[in-house]
């Protein structure tokens, strides 16, 4: 329904609108892997910090955008995905396992503003949550904003 | 030098030649099934390197449910090979020549390349077709190895013995290699562990080919064998074998995928591996002193009993030690059932003891793993809850087992009653266990037995023949008609 609603607005106004109209980007593990890049914790050569990653909400990250992501990263961080962000924590300790960091990452939207929410925990700061805003060019994906907001899904019991 | 100084030295010689030998037998076998049992080490030593490259794989670094659609599909893929090579692998032992050492030797050269290509591919997701491309070739090799025994024992009687000796060997070869791989991937990495794997896969290769047959050549399975293949002891025997073998096949992949979701570390899972390895070698240690003491049904009992009542305390006070041994608890299950499977059939079925029927169930087997294992990945479950189901599951498979057992007692002739009474208390038996054919036999030798003591019987000698023409398309209920009227002129006469 969708398809046909769209192709009946086309033909009623074609007049002045332009020969073509560009496919709208396709949001892959190059975008995750643009959103995570400002919060990887730095890496000091021989030791690779871990990184912990869940999803926030329903929609997960597909095992093919997931091996991608881990691949793009593999030689400086160790990113590990869970279903459960409490499967990153270490019940004896309290604590985030092998000292690692923990990254909620939404669902990136497909329309523009490209826009992905992203928490991060970890036992010193505990919990901040970011509004990213991706922009896409002929170079790929970049960061293109980030916006304090309050987290949601990331909960600390204290 | 003094000539009483040069005898100590030879006699020590000849003593350590003679220990060496002894040892050498102990572990390897006579002449024959020797080469088979080192090969079999050797995919012992292959397999523990392979097991442990895995750590280093990305399974442990994508997100369980991720890879959950992608394992469930390899895993159906899987058991393709088997539910086509199911009825096929007799007749292809039987008339294929050197088919099963080819066959065997096969299975490793290919794990060997698979091997090679998955460490190029461990961090990616070439991972799961060449992991499993494995697995496929693994389980082949199982069924080979299986037919091949009969033919590589002189006396038909070492038959439960080669079995215990091939198990017991190769799961030492394989503890060991399993602590040298681990060593290698702590020093090294996942992907030249199994770059090591691939040399010994290649070495097994070689010492599989030199596996010749020393015994008579593969005989045709008869008619005779079929018949002491569908008696109840060795149909139920192969039942609860199927059983335990669809329950290790759920545990090992339901707890590699719950405990991943639980966020449990890889080590874990390589203890509840490690858990299931040692229980099985424990089996084979104790399995010829439980034959000595039990039958081989007693034997099952046990098993069955066992692993159900270690499965719901693990399911009742959930927690690693108790996962871990509860696991230890159904390997050495599932080893105890191998050897009175064995035995059963040497015993029971002394013409079935043929490489063809080793092959086909063993096929059976590996088909209830992986099916087994299809349903661990599918179902997504606490790893408390798949305990308890698994609990649930094994306590429902030894009611069965011991009401078979109680129903195959009453087959026990009871010697006070006169022998019209006791062939019929048989054939109402053997109708209860779905035997109508043979019950009904059963219940017209009653009828003539009580023919014999004077009593007079309503059915003719015409209908007895109709009813022996139709033997062999009676059905149940026909089978219950007949008996019913035996009893009527069986319970008249007194």
């Amino acid at each position: 329904m969708f398809v046909v609603t769209c192709l009946a607005g086309c033909n009623g106004g074609d007049e002045g609108r332009p020969a073509t109209v560009s496919a709208p980007p396709v949001v892959d593990a190059s975008a995750y892997s643009a959103v995570l890049a400002p919060f990887l914790p730095a890496s000091d050569g021989d030791e690779r910090p871990v990184v912990w990653i869940t999803q926030l909400g329903a929609e997960p990250i597909s095992l093919d955008d997931q091996v991608d992501m881990i691949a793009e990263v593999e030689t400086t961080h160790d990113l590990r995905f869970v279903d459960d962000p409490e499967a990153a924590v270490d019940d004896d300790r309290g604590e985030l396992r092998d000292d690692g960091l923990l990254l909620g990452i939404g669902k990136i939207r497909d329309e523009s503003p490209h826009t992905v929410r992203v928490e991060v925990f970890s036992h010193q700061q505990r919990v901040r949550a970011e509004l990213v805003t991706l922009a896409v060019d002929a170079n790929g994906w970049r960061v293109d904003g980030r916006e304090i907001v309050d987290s949601e899904d990331l909960v600390v019991d204290e | 030098m003094t000539s009483e100084t040069s005898i100590p030295i030879a006699g020590e010689g000849s003593r350590r030649r003679r220990f060496a030998a002894g040892a050498r037998r102990w572990a390897l076998g006579p002449p024959g099934i020797d080469r088979l049992t080192l090969a079999h080490c050797v995919h012992s030593a292959a397999e523990a390197f392979f097991t442990i490259s895995m750590a280093g794989s990305i399974f442990f670094s994508v997100s369980p449910d991720a890879a959950r659609p992608r394992v469930l599909l390899f895993l159906v893929v899987t058991l393709a090979p088997f539910l086509v090579m199911a009825p096929l692998i007799g007749p292809f032992v039987d008339r294929v020549r050197g088919g099963l050492v080819g066959t065997m030797t096969a299975t490793f050269v290919a794990r060997c390349c698979l091997a090679l290509l998955l460490a190029e591919n461990l961090r990616s997701l070439l991972l799961f077709p060449l992991a499993f491309g494995i697995l496929v070739m693994a389980k082949t090799y199982t069924v080979t190895r299986n037919a091949l025994v009969p033919s590589l024992v002189a006396d038909e009687q070492d038959l439960v013995a080669a079995n215990a000796r091939l198990s017991r060997t190769a799961t030492i070869v394989g503890g060991l290699a399993a602590a040298i791989a681990l060593a290698a991937y702590s020093g090294t990495s996942g992907a030249w562990t199994l770059r090591i794997g691939a040399v010994v896969y290649a070495a097994g290769a070689i010492t599989a080919w030199r596996v010749r047959p020393i015994a008579r050549l593969l005989e045709p399975v008869g008619a005779d064998a079929f018949v002491e293949l569908v008696q109840p002891d060795v149909t139920g025997a192969v039942r609860d074998m199927v059983a335990l073998r669809a329950s290790i096949g759920f545990a090992l992949f339901h707890f590699g995928f719950s405990l991943r979701v639980a966020g449990d570390p890889a080590w874990v899972i390589g203890a509840v591996i490690l858990a299931n390895g040692t229980g099985g070698f424990v089996g084979t240690v104790v399995s010829p002193y439980l034959r000595r003491t039990m039958s081989e049904r007693s034997m099952f009992t046990a098993a069955l009993v066992g692993a159900a009542t270690a499965m719901l305390v693990a399911g009742v006070a959930f927690g690693r030690v108790t996962l871990v041994g509860a696991v230890f608890v159904l390997g050495l299950a599932v080893s105890v059932g191998r050897r009175a499977l064995d035995a059963t059939i040497q015993r029971q079925a002394p013409h079935a003891r043929r490489g063809q029927v080793y092959a086909g169930i063993e096929t059976w087997l590996e088909l209830a793993w992986v099916s087994a294992a299809c349903l661990a990945v599918a179902v997504r479950v606490a790893p408390w809850i798949g305990v308890l189901a698994l609990a649930g599951f094994l306590a429902v498979v030894s009611i069965a087992h011991i009401r078979n057992r109680v129903g195959l007692r009453l087959l026990r002739p009871v010697v006070s009653a006169p022998l019209c009474d006791r062939l019929l208390m048989r054939a109402e038996t053997l109708a209860d266990h779905h035997f109508p054919d043979e019950a009904v036999v059963v219940a017209l030798a009653a009828l003539r037995e009580c023919e014999i003591q004077g009593c007079d019987t309503g059915i003719s000698s015409t209908e007895r023949r109709v009813l022996l023409d139709e033997i062999d398309s009676i059905s149940p209920e026909r089978a219950e008609q007949v008996i019913a009227e035996v009893r009527s002129h069986v319970m008249h006469r007194h």
